[in-house]
């Protein structure tokens, strides 16, 4: 009796143990990839711009299962520049293009990658309603072309007054030397006329950070914005880091489908972090801000760029990144860009009236 | 038509006299839905419609009556038939242990039938079948037969002979339900204690049917008991569901009642509670996730020949979140921040029907009928800042709504005419009133007292008249040809552009020998409302759209054939291949449903043409102790988008989402006891297709440095692994005085198989050589899932 009470609670132990395992086991595991491996494809990317000289990077394409990740385009590359529809000549390779960066593998562990993309130069400079395109073309690749809807007209806006809040300022004393750190909020207006009513129009705000060079004074720095006003709609990133290595965009892409043929005060906060040592400069405070006038196909890369990237679309058909180039990838697009560099307010306020 | 009306009627000199009535249940004295009744004597028979109703024009003279309907007792009836004659049959359930626990209705799926690619699934089969948390689903159990497919894991999508998810008529009790589905699709809205008999069409369809292009579901919900009240209460893992029916007036009017609500976000209350108790900043704090399907009907035996209907079923998806941030005192300011969602999504339908008996060989049905499907989504963001020495406020607030919809307003009138007994004319007609609303967006914000924005933004509501006019006619040539033939006539108006489309329909069938004949058939359809959809899950946010002056009318040509056997009292087997072609299908360009609100939505999308074919084998046991049936489905499905400036896939041939090589299901059923079932699934499927990127090239250089794409170049080009699961559930049965407990448990997915649901790449760090690799991971979501349910039947 004994012995069979026994098995029985060996056999209980047995299946509570399978039942664990099984429960435990992972949802997740690796796969091989039976698919069929696509050859490369030439890239294109330029963004023109009006009265600036046409600039091209070609680039070629790799398998996403590569290690190796050169995409450094083949020598023989002839690219070729059309202006409505003439044929203006070749683009010129510039001397290569070297970046060096890292692509995160996790939060802790980073892989560097380096690339070589030459950049096509050519003495042409667009104007405001030019319709661009660029071909490509070089041994073992397809052909590709890409072409930009009509190069955008010129903006009228402005900057308003930037408001400050204080969150909190402390300091503390390290080997003789004061360090001061400051957390606050400003929020800047953008005040934007919609320059071509009744159509739609596409816009990008660009922030950045001109004290970047002082990293090095041992000063450092965050500053984050969220694009939260109701123009940005579903493009909103919040808190997208202006000024330090992520791969994400700190910028904010909208129409004007909510202002249309009128004026709008588009408001942006400005979260900032600060540990300054006593020896900083005066244009460590200062950002720009640059307003762009984009074109519609510029308007889709930038848009299925942010979505591409979302969690959500783990339930979505992948949204492939949008590209007019046909016969490979890339973009081939037109923007205008009016930039205003500005003193942020906190600089005065900070050293003057609230610091000791 | 005409010509094999005449050719019919040859034999028909002799005097006749037609018996017409209903068939019920004798208990409940509910209609029964296809119920056979047979003269032994001259060999000729008839079925009952929809609603019950029979009538059968037989020689004058002696009649001898078989009347029948599976799960019930056979009876029969002789008379001497002199005059026309109504008679209505009461049918008692079969109680009879071995002979049956659970039967189709075969009036219209049997080898005799020229109706062919149309299975039958009763309600109580598709309650005994396990399911995911236990939830029982007519979808599910439609998901198992062959030539339909489930789109992603757990989900109640479906895919019916290549066609896509927008391509099915579900109608309940007539009336067409646009938003079948529950939380992101993993459940349907149809709940099985409301319904009474479930009929898929995947081809071949009759002429009555219109307005999609790869099936029909029909769904008749329960009339209600005319003699006594019962009903069932059960509890499950994800909700609680009840029933109520019975008399209102006893032999004349009665009523159906069901609920079904999940309770997940009651449970987690306390839990809020508490979280808002300790946490200091927050001081309110409620989140959570419902759906609900309130099922009703009501009706009212007027006379013998009227009885009306009203049926009526309303059903939401809702989500909630509110909180309310403690105020907190900074530089003697107050601040209060307020965030609140509601967000909710369902349909609501009613139809008030009106069955009379004309004549004895004439029975007309006319409704009206009202279908809704709404989406609203609605934000409000308030902050408020108060100086406290001077007790100033100042507030801003944001509030945002979105909406979305149709509403269809129906008139609908059938006749049926059986002047003969080889010939049952169907005709009739119905216009329908749509009201598209496509997406309206709303955004008022105020700074103080000042409107920043106050703006209504999105597409105005499109107003579409859509008719039909139909004619069939079931013809029987001897007793061994017989064609189902009828055209189905349409109009839909849009935007001041009116499309027509003339649909002719035939299916056919030869009895080779009494129990094995061959079919075939051919339908055209076309479909005038397309489902704009970017995601494997079904989102609140899919819009249904009407056809533009752009956008013009999907339509398809099936072709089937098939051999139907029967093994008498044992098996029956089909087997059917079928030849679709598609044209004017959307697809979304790439990207394109990202490219913002801006944009109209046909401009987000590219017309072109598909085209599906397969074989289809099917071996069903309806009989005994143990029942169930073993599909198989070998099929292609493919798409294709070349016209100009509709390019997807560089205009190159792509297979569609749900292309599935192999599906093969087995479902069975054993009736061990009066007190102990035992059911089970197995399923088995080639993987669904994806578009997984598969270069990855340098996007456009910015200020941070480079900036990596990866894009395929074709779509659906990579095929998932295969997916196959083991569902087994257990009923007990506890006789009560009075009623009947019934504990069930399942167990979804028993031996724990990772079947595919999303794929992605990432990087792996390899210890050894300290590098780290890209590889492609899959993930799967439903492991093993127990589940028990708890129901009481009274």
């Amino acid at each position: 009796m004994s012995q069979n009470l026994q098995n029985k609670q060996n056999i209980k132990r047995v299946i509570l143990l399978l039942i664990s395992a099984i429960l435990l086991s992972s949802c997740e595991k690796e796969i091989e990839f039976k698919g069929e491996q696509i050859d490369p494809k030439l890239v294109i990317n330029s963004i023109v711009e009006p009265g600036q000289p046409v600039k091209a990077y070609i680039s070629k394409s790799i398998f996403f299962l590569d290690n190796d990740s050169n995409m450094q385009a083949p020598d023989d590359v002839v690219a070729t520049l059309y202006v409505n529809g003439n044929r203006i000549g070749e683009l010129t390779r510039q001397p290569d293009t070297v970046w060096t960066g890292y692509e995160y593998v996790d939060m802790d562990s980073v892989k560097p990658i380096y690339k070589i993309v030459p950049a096509f130069v050519s003495g042409y400079c667009p104007n405001e309603g030019d319709v661009v395109k660029i071909t490509a073309s070089a041994n073992g690749f397809d052909d590709v072309e890409g072409f930009t809807s009509p190069v955008p007209n010129a903006v009228t806006w402005s900057l308003g007054d930037c408001q400050t809040k204080l969150w909190e300022v402390s300091f503390e004393e390290y080997e003789g030397d004061t360090i001061w750190t400051i957390m606050g909020q400003l929020e800047l207006t953008v005040e934007i006329a919609d320059p071509n009513p009744g159509q739609t129009d596409y816009f990008k705000i660009h922030l950045e950070n001109g004290g970047y060079s002082h990293h090095d004074s041992g000063n450092s720095f965050y500053i984050s914005t969220s694009y939260d006003d109701p123009v940005f709609g579903a493009n909103v990133t919040d808190n997208d880091y202006i000024n330090i290595d992520f791969q994400s965009r700190p910028e904010g892409v909208f129409t004007d489908m909510l202002f249309d043929g009128r004026s709008y005060q588009i408001k942006l906060p400005l979260y900032l972090y600060f540990t300054l040592w006593e020896d900083f400069d005066e244009d460590f405070f200062q950002i720009s801000v640059s307003l762009q006038h984009l074109s519609k196909e510029y308007y889709y890369y930038l848009n299925t760029c942010e979505q591409g990237s979302e969690i959500d679309q783990f339930f979505a058909e992948p949204v492939q990144t949008y590209t007019n180039v046909n016969g490979g990838y890339g973009i081939v697009a037109a923007h205008t860009v009016d930039t205003v560099w500005m003193e942020l307010p906190l600089y005065s306020s900070v050293t003057r009236d609230v610091l000791p | 038509m005409v010509i094999g009306f005449a050719l019919a009627c040859l034999p028909a000199l002799a005097q006749r006299r037609t018996i017409s009535g209903y068939v019920m249940d004798a208990a409940s004295k509910e209609t029964l839905i296809g119920a056979t009744i047979f003269d032994k004597n001259s060999g000729k028979g008839c079925a009952t419609n929809s609603y019950g109703f029979y009538t059968l024009t037989l020689n004058q003279g002696q009649v001898d009556l078989q009347i029948s309907y599976v799960g019930y007792t056979q009876q029969n009836q002789t008379l001497d038939l002199k005059e026309n004659t109504n008679l209505n049959f009461m049918l008692e359930t079969n109680t009879t242990l071995d002979e049956v626990v659970v039967e189709a209705s075969r009036a219209t799926v049997s080898a005799r039938s020229p109706q062919m690619s149309v299975v039958e699934l009763p309600v109580q089969q598709i309650k005994s079948i396990p399911t995911l948390f236990g939830e029982t689903d007519v979808l599910k159990a439609i998901q198992l037969l062959p030539g339909v497919q489930n789109g992603s894991e757990g989900s109640a999508g479906m895919y019916v002979r290549g066609g896509g998810p927008d391509e099915n008529l579900l109608l309940l009790d007539g009336v067409p339900v646009y938003n079948v589905n529950h939380m992101l699709g993993f459940f349907s809205v149809f709940n099985p204690d409301a319904l009474k008999n479930v009929t898929l069409y995947k081809g071949s369809f009759p002429a009555h049917f219109g307005g999609r292009l790869s099936s029909v579901v029909d769904i008749r919900m329960k009339e209600g008991d005319m003699q006594k009240y019962h009903g069932n209460a059960s509890i499950g893992l994800i909700s609680s569901k009840f029933n109520f029916e019975g008399p209102i007036v006893k032999d004349k009017l009665s009523f159906n009642l069901s609920y079904r609500r999940t309770y997940g976000d009651l449970l987690i209350k306390p839990a809020l509670w508490v979280a808002s108790w300790s946490v200091p900043e927050i001081s309110k704090l409620s989140v959570g996730y419902y759906f609900y399907d309130f099922n009703g009907k009501l009706n009212w035996k007027i006379s013998d020949k009227d009885r009306l209907y009203l049926s009526f079923y309303t059903g939401d998806d809702a989500i909630y979140f509110g909180v309310k941030n403690k105020d907190f005192i900074a530089d003697d300011t107050e601040y209060t921040h307020r965030i609140k969602l509601n967000w909710k999504w369902g349909n609501k339908v009613a139809a008030l029907r009106w069955n009379h008996v004309m004549s004895q060989k004439l029975f007309m049905d006319a409704s009206v009928n009202y279908t809704q499907y709404r989406h609203n989504l609605g934000m409000n963001l308030t902050e408020e800042d108060t100086y406290l020495p001077t007790n100033t406020s100042t507030k801003n607030e944001f509030n945002m709504a979105y909406k979305s919809g149709i509403n269809d307003f129906t008139a609908k009138v059938d006749f049926a005419y059986t002047p003969l007994p080889n010939h049952e004319i169907r005709f009739g007609g119905n216009y329908t009133y749509h009201i598209f609303r496509p997406e309206v967006q709303s955004m008022k914000m105020e700074e103080g007292q000042q409107a920043m924005i106050d703006t209504v933004v999105g597409s105005p509501n499109v107003y579409a008249h859509e008719t039909a006019l139909y004619v069939e006619d079931n013809m029987t040539f001897g007793d061994i040809f017989r064609v189902n033939a009828g055209v189905h006539y349409s109009t839909f108006t849009v935007e001041g552009k009116t499309y027509q489309s003339v649909q002719p329909r035939v299916s056919t069938s030869l009895m080779l020998a009494s129990n094995l004949s061959l079919k075939a058939g051919y339908a055209y359809m076309t479909q005038y409302v397309h489902l704009l959809s970017n995601s494997s899950l079904s989102l609140p946010t899919d819009l249904w759209v009407p056809v533009t002056a752009k956008i013009v009318p999907m339509n398809a040509h099936q072709w089937s054939v098939g051999a139907f056997y029967e093994l008498p009292r044992l098996f029956d087997i089909s087997v059917e291949g079928y030849y679709k072609t598609m044209d004017n299908l959307l697809e979304y360009k790439d990207g394109a449903s990202f490219f913002g609100s801006s944009e109209r939505w046909d401009e987000k999308v590219c017309m072109g043409k598909g085209w599906a074919y397969g074989v289809e084998f099917l071996v069903q046991r309806s009989f005994g102790k143990t029942t169930g049936w073993i599909g198989y489905t070998w099929a292609h499905s493919k798409r294709q988008f070349d016209r100009e400036g509709m390019v997807i896939n560089s205009g190159k041939v792509f297979p569609a989402k749900y292309d599935r090589r192999h599906d093969i299901s087995v479902t069975v059923q054993h009736k061990f006891s009066d007190k102990f079932d035992l059911s089970g699934t197995w399923v088995f499927s080639s993987g669904n297709c994806g578009t997984l990127g598969t270069q990855v090239y340098e996007g456009l250089p910015n200020d941070w440095g480079e900036f990596q794409h990866i894009n395929a170049l074709e779509r659906n080009n990579f095929r998932m692994g295969n997916y196959h699961r083991l569902d087994l559930g257990a009923n007990m049965h506890f006789p009560l005085n009075p009623g009947l407990l019934t504990l069930n448990f399942s167990v979804y997915n028993v031996y724990n198989h990772n079947n595919p649901f999303l794929v992605y790449t990432d990087y792996v760090y390899d210890e050894s050589t300290q590098q780290a690799e890209k590889k492609l991971m899959q993930v799967s979501i439903f492991p093993i899932i127990p589940s028990f349910s708890l129901s009481y039947k009274f």
